[in-house]
């Protein structure tokens, strides 16, 4: 399709916008499903942009960064995956193979934003040694800029040079793998549902994950379904910890460990 | 501080806002969020020590000194500093900063859990889910969610800006119970999404006479969900093993293009 002048701007601008609202606002701007329904939306196609970010953000739902590690950047990813899958009128799932090696690169940007930054705050801590604290608060807006680069310089590389080339590269790509890697789509969420297992309880909780397993496959409970009664049991569970606590029950113990 | 209330409480938004828009965009490997630490408090520093210049250089170098906790709750320890150095000025500056270092790593603990992973799981999960069947309900709950949560900036200051340490600690055994609770809730959803979101589809057809049965309807009848969960099983199986995820995602695309290619997967 032919990208509009507006449209590029209007992604490379968001591109600059996500690493900053991630670090900063946290206004949600910063997670793969929303990337690619937002980018969707400008690009004129909202479904392969949910399809992509929706993909992504199931691999990343037990990735969250921690005291300063760097996991891959999906959040980027989707917003490239959906601009290179729609600008190059490719099927969503090529955009989402795209988007995982996009992601893993990014991380790389990151490290080095870390790094970067270290210059900043030297600086600042010099200034603050002069007195001359409106040089200090220019050095927190230069640390910010730089921090916004991180998703910003790759997807204004992808928008100058990405659907060439990778329009060119897909032509060569033998069909059997194209049809693997769809099948991969599939099944890569896995991955981001077992790390999230890993992080949460559980062994202390495996009945729980047993319970939304047969209401989603036997009973066909939608998720929000599911969602609200997790939530109602969670509500009597944490009910009943707080009168046992309260009664001082020596012997109760089972939620004790953890 | 001799101000107004008014100009009092817009002082301490201007920090909080500053913290939320700033505060962790500086972030580095050798200070972390200090320099952001530093410059939300500014506002609040340049007029504590309005008629003394050597007691404000003393704060802000103090400010700018390793500070790392979750962006969320961070508010509260800003609270905290800004309650103690506006009666004790610069004899506080050690114990707030034995009181930052001392709270950063607690807030971080809860903050995590209770503002990021259980949320983001259980919004990320919905907003996915309903995204992957093309509707896009679920990215405004999570909107929505994210700027609630982030909102939450204010009252903790406020918090911290009235409390003391004691009402931490109290804070910190709910939560456990909280946490807990709350844990039920993400697992359920995760056994859900396990059956609806993973897509594992056997290629194999079995034929006889006029019954032709694909390889998903055989195991249905044994299961339904049964390819997922083993899927999912190999996956926990594997990260346990400490497999790197990065590893895994390499075996699953490997995989996938062999199994699909020897006609086993489709």
């Amino acid at each position: 399709m032919h990208v509009q002048l507006w449209q590029t701007l209007l992604v490379v601008f968001y591109g600059f916008f996500i690493n900053y609202d991630k670090e900063g606002p946290k206004f949600g701007t910063a997670q793969p499903v929303v990337a690619g329904f937002l980018t969707g939306l400008i690009m004129g196609d909202v479904t392969t942009g949910l399809y992509i970010g929706g993909t992504l953000q199931l691999m990343t739902l037990g990735i969250t960064s921690f005291g300063g590690a760097s996991v891959p950047d999906y959040q980027t990813a989707a917003l490239i995956g959906t601009y290179l899958s729609v600008s190059t009128k490719q099927d969503a799932s090529i955009g989402i193979t795209l988007a995982i090696p996009v992601a893993m690169l990014i991380v790389q940007l990151d490290v080095l934003k870390w790094s970067t930054n270290i210059y900043f705050q030297q600086k600042a801590e010099k200034y603050a040694e002069k007195e001359q604290y409106r040089k200090l608060e220019l050095m927190q807006y230069l640390a910010t800029i730089n921090t916004s680069f991180v998703s910003g310089l790759p997807v204004l590389f992808t928008v100058l040079v990405g659907p060439k080339i990778v329009g060119s590269i897909i032509k060569y790509i033998p069909l059997w793998i194209t049809n693997g890697l769809k099948v991969a789509g599939g099944i890569l969420p896995a991955v981001g549902i077992g790390m999230l297992l890993k992080y949460l309880p559980t062994k202390d909780y495996f009945a729980y994950l047993l319970v939304g397993f047969v209401l989603a496959v036997y009973l066909k409970v939608p998720i929000l379904g599911i969602s609200l009664l997790g939530a109602a049991i969670a509500l009597i569970t944490y009910k009943n910890s707080n009168k046992s606590s309260n009664l001082n029950i020596e012997a109760g113990g089972a939620d004790e460990d953890e | 501080m001799k101000m107004s209330k008014e100009k009092l409480s817009k002082l301490y938004k201007r920090i909080v806002t500053r913290w939320i828009f700033n505060g962790a965009t500086s972030l580095n490997y050798e200070k972390m969020e200090g320099l952001g630490y530093a410059y939300s408090m500014l506002p609040f520093i340049k007029e504590t020590y309005k008629d003394n210049p050597e007691g404000m250089k003393k704060s802000v170098l103090a400010h700018l000194q390793f500070f790392n906790t979750t962006p969320y709750t961070a508010p509260y320890i800003l609270g905290m500093n800004v309650g103690i150095e506006s009666k004790q000025k610069e004899e506080s500056l050690e114990a707030v900063s034995a009181l930052k270092t001392g709270l950063m790593g607690p807030l971080a603990g809860i903050g995590d859990s209770l503002f990021v992973v259980i949320p983001w799981t259980i919004c990320g999960a919905i907003a996915a889910n309903m995204a992957l069947q093309g509707s896009s309900v679920g990215i405004f709950i999570w909107l929505a969610v994210s700027i609630a949560l982030r909102l939450t900036a204010y009252p903790l200051f406020k918090g911290g800006l009235i409390s003391g340490t004691n009402l931490l600690t109290k804070i910190e055994t709910t939560l456990k119970s909280v946490t807990n609770a709350v844990s039920i809730l993400g697992l359920m959803v995760v056994g859900a999404l396990i059956a609806t979101v993973v897509k594992v589809n056997w290629a194999f057809t079995f034929k006889q006479g006029k019954l032709s049965m694909t390889g998903n309807q055989i195991l249905d009848q044994i299961m339904p969900g049964l390819l997922p969960a083993a899927v999912v099983a190999i996956v926990y199986y594997l990260l346990s093993k400490k497999v790197k995820p990065v590893y895994v995602i390499l075996i699953v695309l490997i995989v996938s293009v062999v199994l699909t290619g020897l006609h086993i997967l489709k």
